[in-house]
């Protein structure tokens, strides 16, 4: 009895291991936040003493001066004491910068940045919806709809960043409806809005069409239609069976925004938490910084709860009885589905290189010369060939992503072969938005190409790793693994031999889809000045050096922003590719990429 | 050659040679919440020695394969214990388990799909024989197996994809005999086989226990293989020991319900006419016509 009773307990204590691997994940958020200060260490010191005493010398009396004026000689828990403390006062300490108390700003920022999202959210529902509705009727009708356009998929599927830049040149630029910066009334918040709200509706919009669809061609709605089941009854059964599904992924769509709101922000100078988060990173100003990730990671713990709860709500007892649907079937790949990959792909090509072989550093040019012939995408402010740039960007950019990539693919390899260990930081990483990530190693290591690829890599393993445990869970129940042990093979040897060979090729396929999206986080980091820096040939940091040109000489933002066009193009259409091949007649028992595979978000 | 055995719980034979027994073995399954639990033992005793052929039959979920898996040491019981030669046996590091797992070896009941599928015959037989520090050459050890299960030479380069169905089942035999155990137990081994091929199996199974002294422990819940290969019998029922004695008696005149119940439900061959077709088999596999 008593050995039965233990037998339990530890099944209980199995349970445990993921909600406590999640809670410890969360715990060393906020660590990490307290410890900024001390991380951020001589970097920081160096930059405080030349924001407050620009005339002292860099020595290394001026700079223990700094430091023990900031306290960062306290050490790490006298640190994170102090600050968890002062923090459970309401105290959240000066800015290293003005001396000023953080908490005051942080709190108006606050305001904004929620009113901001809250409009987001708003357009992005209705985006959503607008785009489920003619699959719906289609559904209803007993027609399978095509879904969206491609020209639509295209247009939701930029990132927040160059969205916002592409409405700020034609809403307030082109067409002068809007007011570009600032934030005094409605007005200013319909272009950020909309920026924020549409890549994030796009995307809840794609996934539940899709699984709509995939509702809508299971039996039972033919046999419920048959057998008379009004529109109503219908419709909202197969919102039911769907939406479950996709509402684990509105979750991590809607923490997103967080780290959209710092690109939307700063496009349209907002003064948001965002803003001021980027500011304070910059500036390597690390109370504001502290405060304003705390604001941040709180917000995402509140969205992330609220979509828990619906879930559970839509779901009801099935959650709790493991009994909740599977992950949606993929279809499999038509010839058609790889057009528009195919196409943007080439397009990109012809832009890389046609640029190779140009000079991207030199400012030959004259300033801000219009496109020629001679120069097809025009000359940017210093005289720079900007089809050389762009060009030359792809290599910058793909290289830099193909190496987070690359770490990536070990590290999900790696600890997708401890599921339930890393559930918890998995999730946590997972939705990380990139740009925070970028934002608190940027704070620590000052900004460099080096620092966004660790902080894009930290944000990214995590789907990689699931999509690694379930083919190793899958691979370790067939019959040949498991008589393994029983012919003597030890279990390190089983994972290394006999499993991660079968699971290498299907892991390493699905982490090249997502190069494209990669490259585009990566870009959005340089983009902000978290990343690549000048005169680095970067897309994103392109872009933003156009950005201050874009009224005189528009083509300065054209380039650069049509090859992150396409490379958006490229990742959503990748990303939604099924990644099983057509099915061949004779299908083999050792295809294993297709039962697991889950759509790249 | 067979040691009937009646009582209820087994006493160890000295004269038994590599003694495989499961002592009052209870194998409790518990759903992920530990609210809903499955008996599927409940107090089994049994054992086997080398030479020895003893059949583990009864009805579908009665509990055989998990019976299977504790006499491995591939699970631990949730009460009782598994000895091997009077020691306890339990699953431990793999390197621990080397003695045991040379000593006995399982053939599985799928054995297609036992064989990795990117491994060679020669691979898939003797990686094991490394695996288990087994001395000696190898590959002429693979050969000399191959030749036991009356495969030709010439299948050692190949993959899985590339032998038939009947040709994988004897590879995984091989596999197991290349060990040189003193025990093997089988799983299923002919179920799912077409006749002519069941025989085959079967009448190599007895071969190669006539031969090498093999302990076998075949598990099924076909009544005809266990009386063509078995001395006798031990019929499991919802994961207790319902029957045990001579498979022939127990045909003939069942004692227990399980048992009728499993001599009833199944067509039968009269039994002088399945040890004609068995010899006859075994004569044709010597002549190696089924290469
Ligand atoms: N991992 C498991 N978890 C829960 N229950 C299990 C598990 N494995 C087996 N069982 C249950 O234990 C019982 C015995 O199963 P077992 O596989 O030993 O049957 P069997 O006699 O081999 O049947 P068959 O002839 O169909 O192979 C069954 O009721 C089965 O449902
Ligand atoms: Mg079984």
């Amino acid at each position: 009895m008593l050995q039965r009773f233990q037998r339990q307990g530890w099944a209980a204590l199995n349970h445990m291991v993921i909600p406590a691997s999640r809670l410890l994940s969360v715990a060393a958020v906020v660590l990490l936040v307290g410890l900024l200060p001390w991380m951020s260490g001589s970097s920081a010191e160096y930059t405080i003493l030349r924001a407050r005493y620009a005339d002292l010398p860099a020595t290394q009396e001026n700079l223990a001066l700094v430091s023990a004026e900031l306290g960062l000689d306290r050490g790490p828990l006298v640190i994170f004491w102090d600050w968890a403390s002062a923090m459970m006062r309401g105290d959240a300490g000066e800015s290293w910068i003005s001396g000023r108390p953080v908490l005051p700003g942080v709190t108006d920022a606050l305001g904004v940045s929620l009113t901001l999202m809250g409009f987001a959210i708003i357009i992005a529902l209705l985006l959503a919806c607008a785009l489920c509705v003619p699959v719906l009727i289609a559904g209803l009708r007993g027609r399978s709809a095509r879904g969206s356009g491609a020209a639509a998929a295209a247009f939701t599927a930029l990132p927040e960043f160059l969205l916002a830049a592409s409405l700020l040149v034609i809403g307030s630029v082109w067409l002068g409806w809007f007011p570009p910066y600032g934030w005094q009334g409605a007005q200013h918040a319909v272009l950020p809005a909309l920026a924020l709200g549409i890549p994030g509706g796009g995307l809840i919009g794609r996934l539940t069409v899709e699984a709509i669809n995939q509702t809508f061609a299971e039996r039972w709605t033919v046999t419920w239609q048959m057998a008379g089941a009004s529109h109503r009854v219908l419709l909202t059964a197969v919102l039911r069976r769907s939406l479950p599904a996709v509402l684990g992924q509105v979750g991590l769509v809607l923490i997103g925004l967080t780290g959209g709101a710092v690109a939307v922000e700063q496009v349209f100078a907002i003064p948001g938490l965002g803003r001021l988060t980027l500011g304070a990173a910059t500036s390597q100003d690390i109370p504001a910084l502290q405060a304003g990730m705390l604001a941040l990671v709180i917000i995402a713990i509140l969205i992330g709860s609220a979509t828990g709860l619906a879930r559970r709500a839509l779901l009801g007892p099935a959650l709790r009885h493991d009994a909740v649907p599977v992950q949606m079937p993929q279809r499999s790949r038509r010839t058609r589905d790889l057009i528009v990959p195919g196409l943007a792909g080439v397009a990109l090509l012809l832009l890389t290189v046609a640029g190779t072989f140009r000079d991207a550093y030199s400012a030959v040019n004259g300033r801000l010369t219009a496109p020629s012939l001679m120069l097809p995408l025009g000359s940017d402010a210093t005289g720079r060939d900007i089809l050389a740039r762009v060009g030359q960007g792809t290599w910058t950019t793909l290289g830099t992503a193909l190496a987070v990539v690359f770490a990536c693919l070990l590290i999900g390899l790696f600890l997708g072969c401890f599921p339930r260990l890393s559930a918890g930081p998995a999730e946590v990483t997972n939705a990380a938005p990139p740009i925070i990530a970028g934002l608190l190693v940027a704070a620590v290591s000052g900004p460099s190409v080096l620092g966004a690829a660790v902080a894009i890599t930290a944000v990214s393993w995590a789907p990689l790793a699931v999509y690694t445990a379930g083919l190793v869970t899958e691979m370790s129940s067939r019959t040949h693994i498991k008589m393994l042990p029983l012919l003597g093979v030890g279990r390190v040897r089983i994972m290394v031999h006999h499993v991660l060979p079968a699971v290498i090729g299907p892991v390493t396929r699905h982490a090249m889809l997502r190069l494209p999206g990669i490259a585009l986080a990566l870009a959005a980091l340089s983009f902000l000045g978290l990343g690549a820096q000048p005169p680095a040939p970067e897309w994103g940091l392109v872009l933003a050096e156009g950005m201050s040109y874009v009224e005189r000489a528009p083509w300065t933002v054209v380039g650069p922003a049509s090859a992150l066009i396409l490379a958006s193009v490229l990742a959503v259409s990748l990303s939604s590719l099924p990644t099983r091949p057509k099915k061949k007649p004779h299908r083999r028992a050792s295809a294993t990429s297709a039962e697991y595979s889950q759509p790249v978000g | 050659m067979s040691i009937p055995e009646d009582s209820g719980v087994e006493s160890p034979t000295d004269a038994c040679d590599g003694l495989l027994e499961a002592i009052d073995v209870h194998r409790i399954f518990t759903s992920h919440h530990g609210r809903d639990t499955v008996t599927a033992l409940d107090g089994v005793s049994i054992s086997i020695c080398a030479g020895q052929r003893r059949a583990l039959i009864g009805s579908s979920g009665s509990g055989k394969s998990t019976l299977l898996s504790l006499l491995l040491a591939a699970e631990r019981p949730t009460r009782g214990t598994v000895r091997f030669q009077g020691e306890v046996i339990e699953p431990r590091k793999a390197s621990r388990m080397r003695p045991f797992r040379r000593a006995v070896q399982f053939i599985p009941q799928d054995c297609a799909a036992s064989l990795d599928p990117r491994m060679t015959i020669e691979e898939l037989v003797t990686d094991p024989l490394r695996r288990l520090g087994i001395p000696g050459d190898h590959r002429h050890a693979a050969l000399q197996a191959l030749e036991n299960v009356h495969l030709p030479s010439s299948l050692l380069g190949r993959k899985r994809a590339e032998i038939s169905g009947g040709q994988a089942q004897r590879v995984a035999i091989a596999r197991a005999v290349a060990i040189g155990p003193k025990i093997l137990l089988a799983d299923e081994p002919v179920s799912g086989l077409d006749l002519p091929l069941r025989d085959q199996v079967l009448s190599l199974l007895r071969e190669l226990s006539l031969e090498q002294h093999l302990g076998v422990l075949l598990v099924t819940h076909d009544l005809d293989a266990a009386r063509a290969l078995c001395h006798d019998a031990v019929v499991l029922d919802r994961g207790q020991v319902a029957d045990r004695g001579d498979i022939r008696d127990m045909m003939s005149d069942p004692q227990h319900p399980a048992t009728s119940r499993l001599v009833h439900s199944m067509p039968r061959i009269p039994s002088e006419l399945m040890e004609a077709r068995l010899a006859h088999h075994a004569d044709r596999t010597r002549e190696g016509k089924f290469g």
